[in-house]
């Protein structure tokens, strides 16, 4: 049977509609949210952005229910103005523009479409904020139905730890950090880099425990590069904050399907690798057990990997 | 269990035999496959396995740089597999002592738990 390219053309919008029809905004809102209430100081919502790199705040009463938000630009204009030791309630924006928590996906398309604003609380029936929505995470969840990304993230979820996001200006700032450039094909030559790497997180003195998990995740990731991934590629790491962050990228084909590569199991090794004791499908798996993030992007240029490791709470 | 009498129980060849290798190796694992071996580091204390031997009938630099990443102090060959002189180079650079024998992998396993050597776990520190 062969479709015309009317129908193929349909059958692609039908994929793409699937996509928006499945999955609730509770799938990828951040969370828990961050919050204050109106009774803190403009001083307070600073600081709390700056340590956790955010721009906006939802303003809450006693029972979590959403009241304002403060922006950075609130604060600025407070900052001019010296009154950044004001309570927030006298600068916040009312009337927030929210999102509610069991909005479908194409619902929160057409409303960031006719809103211009870049986060939204998310409030439950009880008008009580319980996540945190900006462009960015819907761009994610739709790039990770496409299927080329795969993302977890162990400490989100359960902890407030926050993680330092890198811009390459502090990657640049310090020598705390790493890079190596893989290039053999020769199984029995990889995880050179990742020894390497082990050395390196030893002699900054990061305890046992992380610099475990880190060596572990990245040499999984260099086997990778050298089984699957054509055997060039670059690792970088970086140590920020105590913080281990790690990159891998390869020029090979990509993954075609991420979802059945994190499956235990799968593999598509050859039976070259299989000899070395590898190919047994549990890299990517052991990568996730590893590490606290990870975050797996696949196009046909390749595959790029961040891992990043951080320090259990003492 | 001393190096020297796991290699006289198994009547193995010792390949490597770095400074600090006369440790009281406790427990032992097996396995074939390198990726399983860090997957099961993951419900152990990170300063274990300090005092294991990883049995292998896998041979090839792989195992040298596994044991090395998870600080696994001793390995032994099984199968009659002797190392090549890439392994034992690697070995010696990462304090990792070497054996191997002829006997087989389950042989082997029986030999040294008869002999009180457990199983990996949380003590083989």
């Amino acid at each position: 049977m062969k479709m015309n390219s009317f129908e193929k053309k349909l059958l692609k919008y039908k994929q793409y509609d699937s996509l928006l029809i499945n999955g609730r905004i509770s799938d990828f809102m951040s969370k828990p949210p961050i919050t204050l209430t109106g009774e803190a100081t403009m001083a307070d919502a600073k600081a709390l952005m700056r340590d956790n790199k955010i721009s906006g705040i939802p303003i809450v009463d006693d029972g979590d229910k959403l009241t304002g938000l403060v922006s950075l630009e609130n604060i600025i204009v407070a900052l001019e103005n010296q009154k950044i030791n004001d309570p927030i309630h006298k600068h916040m924006v009312t009337n927030v523009s929210h999102l509610m928590d069991d909005m479908a996906v194409s619902a929160v398309m057409s409303y960031l479409m006719t809103h211009g604003y870049h986060r939204y609380p998310v409030v439950n029936k009880e008008k009580k904020v319980v996540g945190i929505v900006t462009r960015g995470d819907l761009m994610l969840h739709l790039y990770t139905q496409l299927g080329n990304i795969y993302m977890h993230n162990k400490r989100r979820d359960d902890l407030l730890t926050p993680v330092i996001h890198l811009s390459d200006s502090d990657k640049s700032m310090d020598d705390m950090s790493f890079s190596y450039d893989i290039n053999t094909r020769d199984i029995d030559m990889a995880g050179k880099g990742s020894t390497l790497f082990k050395k390196f997180l030893q002699e900054h003195e990061v305890p046992v425990a992380e610099t475990r998990r880190a060596s572990i995740s990245l040499y999984e990731a260099e086997v990778n590069v050298v089984i699957h991934g054509g055997g060039k590629g670059e690792i970088k790491g970086y140590l920020v904050n105590n913080q281990i962050f790690m990159v891998v990228v390869d020029h090979g084909p990509g993954i075609e399907d991420i979802d059945l590569a994190m499956e235990i199991g799968y593999t598509t090794a050859t039976a070259e690798a299989r000899k070395r004791g590898f190919g047994a499908g549990l890299g990517l798996n052991n990568i996730k057990q590893y590490s606290d993030k990870l975050i797996i992007i696949s196009s046909s240029d390749g595959v790029k990997i961040e891992m990043v490791v951080i320090p259990e709470n003492k | 269990m001393k190096i020297d009498e796991i290699a006289e129980l198994l009547d193995a060849t010792i390949h490597s035999r770095p400074d600090g290798s006369d440790i009281d190796i406790n427990c032992g694992g097996a396995s074939d496959l390198m990726s399983d071996v860090l997957t099961y580091m993951s419900d152990l204390p990170p300063n274990v396995p300090k005092r294991m031997i990883l049995i292998t009938g896998l041979m090839n630099p792989q195992v040298i740089r596994t044991s090395a990443l998870v600080d696994i102090p001793a390995v032994l060959f099984t199968r009659g597999k002797v190392p090549g002189q890439q392994v034992i180079d690697k070995a010696k650079e990462n304090d990792i002592a070497i054996l191997s024998t002829d006997l087989k992998t389950y042989t082997v396993c029986g030999i040294l738990y008869s002999k009180g050597l457990q199983s990996i776990n949380d003590e083989c520190k």
